[in-house]
């Protein structure tokens, strides 16, 4: 009878400690993934040329949206010495959001997309790598949908896709559409990238993966996003890009 | 060069044999007997290719989304990001 006790005493000793490790564990295992989330920080690029009406805007909804989630972030504004004083709009926000949150880079001269956000990663601290546009055709809602995608799988790119169910644009007239679908499908029978919308510019990137760019066995996740057309200053959508995606495609073509 | 490549083979892989009876190189009873439908076959594809493109591409602009909810709420953010921005000391 005694041996009985004891045993018994033991075994929900036992159980006692068990279950406390359990617990344990499970809270070190929150409190891992906790730091594990706080180290994630976000780079977004802002490449701008004459946005000073989209500029406060699309920094304030992207500050908006990620004080609401939490998630770590600055936002780096590169601009070309736009002649409409983007640049002194930018400063006059640093001072409302602060130098850590706000990172402003400023080049003599219009350099270029392409170089402008080369030259923006360089200034990133952030571990992943927004990049969209400012003229507010890129809503800043669909970033936390981009990073939700990103740690889903933990893809190495997540690109926003007008293409997909979900996705869309809005204020775009026959012609653009057409064009646009014609393209995008051209493209796509002709290349198979396996990606469904190359020309947008709306992306979620590892910084690794981003400075090894355009390397092969890339993961990607996708996110529809609605593509709301600039509502200030103008796009440039003309023969010369029309002929500038041809020449691009062709190159492609012969290359990969 | 791989994706010309692909292409480049597929084109020969069908144009190959096809001139070949089309030229009357290659000559028995299978090609005589359907040397029209074979002759024929290069051109259908690329018109059956052409017309499945152009309604697949036709589809795809009708039916391209129109995010008229977005541009709303765009809108909408827009004014009370002014308003915030002001209060903060904006000067726009
Ligand atoms: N820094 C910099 N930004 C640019 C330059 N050209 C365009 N941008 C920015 O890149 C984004 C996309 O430009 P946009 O004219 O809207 O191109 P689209 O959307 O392809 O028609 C916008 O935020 C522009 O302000 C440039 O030369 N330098
Ligand atoms: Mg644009």
């Amino acid at each position: 009878m005694r041996d009985f006790f004891i045993a018994n005493n033991i075994s929900s000793c036992q159980g006692n400690i068990n279950y406390k490790t359990a617990a344990i564990l499970k809270r070190d295992k929150i409190l891992i993934h906790k730091t594990i989330m706080k180290k994630n920080k976000y780079s977004i690029l802002l490449p701008t040329y004459n946005e000073r009406e989209n500029l406060p805007i699309i920094i304030w909804l992207i500050c908006k949206y990620f004080d609401e989630s939490g998630f770590d972030y600055e936002v780096i504004v590169i601009d070309d010495g736009s002649p409409d004083g983007t640049f002194e709009v930018a400063k006059q926000l640093q001072e409302i959001y602060g130098k850590k949150r706000l990172v402003l880079c400023s080049r003599g001269k219009k350099l270029g997309l392409g170089s402008a956000y080369i030259f923006g990663i360089k200034q990133a601290s952030g571990n992943f790598i927004i990049i969209m546009d400012a003229d507010l055709s890129h809503h800043p809602k669909f970033i936390i949908e981009f990073i939700k995608k990103q740690e889903e799988k933990d893809y190495d790119i997540v690109s926003g896709t007008r293409y997909i169910n979900g996705g869309g644009v809005y204020g775009w007239d026959f012609k653009r559409k057409l064009i646009s679908r014609t393209a995008n499908y051209i493209t796509q029978v002709l290349l198979r990238p396996g990606a469904s919308d190359l020309t947008g510019s709306f992306r979620l990137y590892k910084k690794e993966v981003l400075n090894k760019l355009m390397e092969h066995c890339i993961t990607k996740g996708y996110v529809p996003i609605s593509f709301v057309d600039r509502v200030y200053g103008e796009s440039k959508l003309g023969g010369s890009e029309v002929y500038q995606f041809v020449k691009g495609l062709l190159y492609l073509f012969a290359t990969t | 060069m791989i994706k010309l490549f692909e292409w480049l083979f597929i084109f020969f892989l069908i144009m190959g044999p096809w001139t070949a009876v089309v030229t009357n190189f290659v000559r028995n009873e299978f090609t005589k007997k359907y040397f029209t439908v074979i002759f024929c076959t290069p051109f259908v594809l690329v018109g059956a290719f052409g017309i499945i493109s152009l309604l697949i591409i036709a589809y795809r602009v009708f039916t391209f989304n129109d995010c008229i909810e977005a541009e709303k709420e765009l809108k909408q953010q827009i004014k009370m990001a002014k308003a915030d921005l002001t209060k903060k000391g904006l000067k726009l």
